[in-house]
């Protein structure tokens, strides 16, 4: 029986594209796209902006596949282009905007655990549970500087190691250890963890009334197209 | 408000529920279909070397304008030497040896005329020098010189050749004409969106660098392309 032919590499795919090879970067962003639109999609913290970001990521990375070192996984590089673009894109959308910050969560925070992180949720309506946690988690999460809300998804979200995410974010591992730190306390506070009752063990307030104050996360962020 | 410090087991805590939060489905089919547009647009965007630098021709895009203007220079010359020609004859026209004298004066024109020709041969030459030249007519005129930007080295070269456009053009945004110098019209105002346009040359296209507003320390940088303004490429770079 014939071996069926192996999968070229991330790599060879790479070095394929760079050579001319006109398929070879469709097929190596397609095997890493979900995991791409995933982290495009926190970090940019909804679904519009994230479309943007990652297709800006993914261009930067076919015109300047040329520059890819290969000292690093090309995973990770992908990773670090398209995290690149997301955040560019924040940071001129937060230059263009003149809208005020959303609603501040220190409010909420103080109101007593908004959120209880449990392991299962089969049942219906501890799924209805688990979605609205999810959202205010990622509302919470929009309120970060940028910087701490990348490290916090590419660390704690995709579970990279903070020294992948280091060169994904092209920082020192320090500081990648110091954004997740901070942010996790901000967190923290957005979320009430810190109060009495915000302990892991400690029910759901479940009160609708406080979620509704949460900044949607389905609003745009980014400028509009230029024409 | 200082951080708070957290116990291992609230770190802990966030962790999970971030971890919880985690999207884990495909791309929605509506954004695999426009990745795929895109990227089936790409390699027609940038032909020639698999989408990526596009080897672009520039030393014949320069004797093909060099051959304009040489038509133009030699049409010039022509249209004087008519000119003076007519004026000689209506000088001489009393003198039995005018026609002596003009076909004296032709051969002069001649000289002019192959002279200039000569000299706009020399100066396409000397233009003709390397693919990443500056054309020289920006230098000359008195307007910014492009910028001269690649897409594999697109911060450095930003970082570095924006430092010395401050210190040699003191911040001012470049006129009208340095972008004709890279053959690209500024096209209307607002086109490019908010910012400082600089005329550019990118991977050897003529370009727009749009400097957006600053955000803290740093800038956006957007190399957009000439009339349609598309984004070809774009960088953060400190703050100028």
């Amino acid at each position: 029986m014939i071996a069926p032919e192996a999968e070229p590499t991330d790599h060879e795919l790479l070095q394929a594209h760079v050579d001319g090879d006109p398929d070879a970067f469709g097929t190596l962003f397609r095997r890493h796209r979900d995991r791409l639109w995933a982290v495009a999609l926190r970090t940019m913290g909804n679904p519009e902006d994230a479309a943007d970001g990652l297709q800006d990521g993914m261009i930067a990375a076919y015109r300047r596949a040329g520059s890819f070192r290969g000292d690093a996984a090309v995973t990770t590089w992908l990773h670090r282009v398209v995290v690149n673009a997301c955040l560019d894109r924040i940071r001129a959308a937060k230059v263009r905007r003149a809208d005020p910050l959303p609603e501040d969560l220190d409010e909420m925070g103080g109101r007593g655990s908004l959120v209880t992180a449990t392991t299962e949720a089969a049942d219906p309506a501890d799924l209805a549970v688990v979605d609205e946690r999810r959202r205010i988690v990622l509302a919470a999460l929009d309120q970060l500087p940028a910087d701490q809300r990348a490290a916090l998804v590419l660390v704690d979200m995709e579970g990279y190691p903070v020294a992948e995410v280091a060169q994904m974010l092209d920082c020192a591992v320090g500081t990648v250890k110091s954004r997740c730190s901070r942010g996790r306390a901000r967190l923290a506070t957005l979320l009430g963890v810190l109060r009495p009752g915000g302990d892991p063990d400690h029910a759901s307030t479940g009160n609708p009334d406080e979620l509704t104050s949460v900044r949607s996360t389905e609003t745009s962020r980014a400028p509009p197209p230029a024409d | 408000m200082s951080d708070p410090e957290l116990t291992p087991q609230q770190e802990e805590h966030v962790r999970r529920l971030l971890a919880e939060a985690r999207h884990d489905e495909p791309v929605p089919a509506e954004v695999v279909d426009r990745l795929d547009r895109v990227l089936a647009d790409l390699p027609r965007d940038r032909p020639g070397t698999g989408g990526l630098a596009p080897v672009i021709d520039l030393a014949a895009r320069r004797r093909r304008r060099n051959a304009a203007a040489l038509l133009a220079a030699a049409a010039a010359v022509i249209v004087a030497g008519f000119a003076i020609g007519q004026v000689i004859d209506v000088g001489a026209s009393s003198d039995d040896d005018s026609a002596g004298g003009g076909s004296a004066a032709a051969p002069a024109d001649r000289d002019a005329e192959k002279q200039e020709l000569g000299s706009g041969d020399d100066s396409a030459t000397a233009t003709d020098g390397g693919a990443d030249e500056v054309p020289s007519e920006a230098s000359g005129s008195g307007n910014p010189v492009p910028l001269r930007l690649t897409s594999s080295n697109l911060e450095q070269d930003l970082t570095r050749q924006l430092k010395r456009y401050t210190s040699s053009h003191s911040d001012a945004p470049a006129a009208p004409g340095a972008f004709a110098a890279v053959g690209c019209e500024p096209g209307a105002a607002g086109k490019y969106g908010l910012g400082e346009l600089f005329p550019a040359l990118y991977d050897g296209e003529p370009a727009v660098l749009v400097l957006r507003p600053a955000a803290g320390q740093t800038q956006r940088a957007d190399v957009l392309a000439c009339g349609t303004a598309t984004e070809l490429d774009s960088a953060t770079v400190p703050l100028r």
